[in-house]
């Protein structure tokens, strides 16, 4: 829709982006591949969702999949979750499949429950 | 981070609500309730961005509600704008939708000196000693003189 040329170019319309620095406050829901790698405070609900290294999430995450390489402080509710070795999560964790690279930090409560939503 | 370029992006099926900050680069193509103050701002024909904007530029080619107080503002073919609009340089394409209030002449700092520098009086056009050198009149009795 977007790719004629009718505005500046742009990236794939569909692929949301928080970036570095970026600071944002409330809720987000998103059904593709977002990537967080700046401040949320707040919830992210999403499909599949990556938190880069340099995230900071406080709040509540919701999604099918979530690869987390930056900092997590609050709940994660997900089908699958991958804590990566530079992950930094502190809270709940709610989910069917989880994998903790060496070298993650983790320090929480975790619950195997089918996921509400995602 | 050069894996995500130098802007945020808020996707077609994104639903945001709440305040960003400290972004510089935004675009939005998805529906957004926020406050936001960025260099550049592009909502896409298929965005909705209901809140107020500040910024240096803002491109124009979805829909947008609220108070924008921008340097450039460019309305495209595909944009409606309502609610409130100052501008310093506006481009409007054949078929964008203003419904708004347009102010010319707003800047970005006028606007940063209107709320920050209420005291004027660190720099008055003449001082009273000035005036009293010219003669015009006559000098201000000192206090406790």
């Amino acid at each position: 829709m977007i790719g004629k040329n009718s505005a500046s170019p742009m990236l794939s319309p569909n692929h949301s982006q928080i970036n570095v620095d970026v600071r944002i406050r409330g809720t987000i829901t998103v059904s593709e591949r977002p990537v967080v790698a700046g401040q949320l405070d707040g919830n992210i609900y999403a499909d599949t969702l990556h938190i880069a290294s340099t995230a900071i999430i406080t709040g509540e995450v919701s999604a099918e999949s979530v690869t987390i390489d930056g900092k997590v402080l609050g709940s994660i509710v997900a089908d699958k979750v991958f804590l990566s070795a530079t992950a930094h999560f502190e809270g709940q964790l709610q989910c069917q499949n989880v994998a903790v690279d060496n070298g993650a930090y983790v320090d929480a409560k975790f619950t195997k429950e089918p996921a509400t939503n995602g | 981070m050069d894996k995500l370029g130098s802007k945020t992006v808020i996707g077609a099926s994104a639903n945001f609500t709440g305040k960003i900050t400290n972004v510089r680069v935004i675009e939005v193509h998805g529906k957004v309730h926020a406050d936001l103050t960025a260099e550049k701002v592009t909502i896409g024909q298929a965005g909705y961005f209901d809140g107020a904007i500040r910024a240096d530029l803002v491109v124009v080619s979805g829909h947008y509600e609220g108070k924008m107080q921008a340097g450039s503002v460019w309305a495209t073919a595909t944009a409606s704008i309502s609610g409130k609009l100052h501008y310093e340089t506006l481009q409007m394409d054949r078929g964008a939708a203003l419904n708004c209030h347009i102010v010319h002449n707003w800047t970005a700092k006028n606007a940063v000196a209107a709320q920050t520098d209420n005291n004027d009086a660190g720099l008055p056009l003449a001082t009273p000693s000035d005036k009293a050198k010219n003669g015009a009149v006559p000098p201000p009795p000192e206090e406790g003189a």
